[in-house]
């Protein structure tokens, strides 16, 4: 049965409230778990740019509405990201289990130095140096060691939802 | 194919990111504010109560996150709690000492012709059997057999035995104790001997005496053993019968013996021994 784009709000909802209530409270040396951007990367590797970029933008529209941020930033951060990240899905490594978790790591940086830039270029003054070795990095090694987890629960999800034509 | 499917990608890419520059442009030009307080209004009691949830379980973690912590500075509290027992002991102890001192001063200022020697209990009988302490003065501080022993209040005893750096004095309460004493009031004397069961007994005291309740008894310095007018205590009941040939009197010592810490040497008094003085030339 393939998946409605309206059956991915609650989804993505939930993703973003917990993501903006809970997971931010919760940090480890400066790593903080973006489960957002995991699910939107995770997503894309599973379904490819379409449906990445629409997970992307909505699950980024939420984040924005609930975190605080000017709209859009979210939205056009994670929709670019998961536009990269679905084109891992083409690439012949993605049978390496260690795949998933590297790319993780160069996509959650990639995101962070993206959201940075349009931070600065609204006006927002931003450490980068320390952002990146503090915050950015961290988080990167800490969206990798999870990553594998998300990946799996959505591929359970993916296969669920497979639209006919690709069914296997 | 391919190449046209690429470009639809594409498009759809760009199509996303126009909808969130735009979205972004809105936004900063406040034209989504009313979208922007409906899904607030939403999504905040949602928040809330995942954010009160969270705060719960943050206090428990907290709680074993700082469990150790706790116990460290516990450890930490009680090491400095127990300095400050054993300091604040001290200090007490400096305060009980320097009272007595002051005490012991007053009396030697009282009485210019004693010489005394300041010196501190450091034993006593044990089985309270008889009475005896040990003080931490001995020859080599000049003190000699004999010596009376005493305090501001009063008489304690005498030095019976004299080590180099301790002697053992015999307390006026021992039953081998006997004292010449005098009543302040009637000017009778007597001798007052230690008593287990009274303390001190005034026995030797003419049956024409009048004596009472109240009355100070004092040394009266016959026998040479003894100073004339130290404080021993105070007549508590007096026992008088016509059949017997003197009158007896219970006597409370004006010293707490039971509390005695600080004690003072009478340097100065040389007792007489009469044998001594018999044999002189």
């Amino acid at each position: 049965m393939p998946i409605k784009t309206y059956a991915v709000v609650p989804l993505l909802l939930s993703i973003a409230v917990v993501q903006s209530s809970v997971l931010f409270r919760f940090s480890f040396g400066g790593a903080r778990l973006h489960l957002m951007l995991l699910t939107v990367v995770s997503w894309s590797l599973l379904r490819g740019t379409r449906e990445g970029i629409v997970w992307g933008f909505l699950g980024g529209l939420m984040l924005d509405v609930l975190s605080g941020l000017p709209l859009g930033t979210c939205a056009f951060t994670l929709t670019f990201t998961a536009y990269l990240a679905s084109l891992g899905q083409l690439t012949i490594y993605r049978t390496n289990p260690l795949f998933v978790p590297v790319l993780a790591v160069a996509i959650s940086i990639f995101h962070d130095c993206i959201l940075m830039t349009i931070l600065s270029l609204t006006g927002y003054a931003l450490a980068w140096a320390d952002l990146l070795l503090r915050i950015a990095v961290p988080t990167a090694i800490l969206g990798a060691l999870l990553m594998p987890l998300v990946y799996r629960g959505l591929s359970l999800l993916h296969y669920r939802t497979l639209p006919e034509d690709m069914g296997l | 194919m391919a190449r046209m499917q690429r470009g639809g990608t594409v498009l759809f890419l760009l199509f996303f990111l126009s909808l969130a520059v735009m979205i972004f442009i809105l936004d900063e030009t406040n034209r989504l504010q009313p979208i922007k307080d409906l899904a607030t209004q939403v999504t905040t009691p949602l928040q809330t109560a995942l954010t009160s949830a969270t705060d719960r379980f943050t206090d428990f973690r907290q709680f074993f996150v700082h469990l150790e912590a706790c116990r460290a500075e516990n450890e930490e509290l009680q090491l400095l709690v127990d300095q400050l027992i054993i300091e604040n002991v001290r200090l007490r102890e400096a305060e009980i000492e320097n009272v007595t001192l002051r005490e012991q001063l007053s009396f030697k200022q009282a009485n210019p012709s004693f010489e005394l020697l300041s010196a501190q209990v450091i034993g006593r009988d044990p089985s309270n059997l008889a009475g005896y302490l040990i003080i931490d003065r001995g020859t080599e501080q000049g003190v000699a057999v004999g010596m009376p022993v005493l305090t501001h209040r009063g008489l304690v005893g005498r030095v019976t035995e004299a080590g180099p750096h301790s002697s053992k004095v015999l307390l006026i309460t021992d039953p081998s104790s006997s004292v010449n004493a005098l009543i302040q009031e009637s000017r009778g004397t007597g001798v007052i001997q230690g008593s287990v069961r009274h303390g001190l007994m005034m026995k030797y005291i003419q049956q024409t005496e009048d004596i009472k309740a109240g009355d100070l008894v004092l040394t009266s310095g016959l026998g040479g053993n003894f100073p004339t007018r130290l404080i021993i205590g105070q007549i508590t009941e007096v026992t008088k019968r016509d059949v017997e040939l003197f009158q007896e009197a219970e006597v409370r010592p004006s010293v707490n013996f039971g509390g005695l810490e600080m004690v003072m040497v009478l340097t100065s008094f040389e007792p007489i021994t009469l044998e001594a003085d018999q044999q002189a030339p």
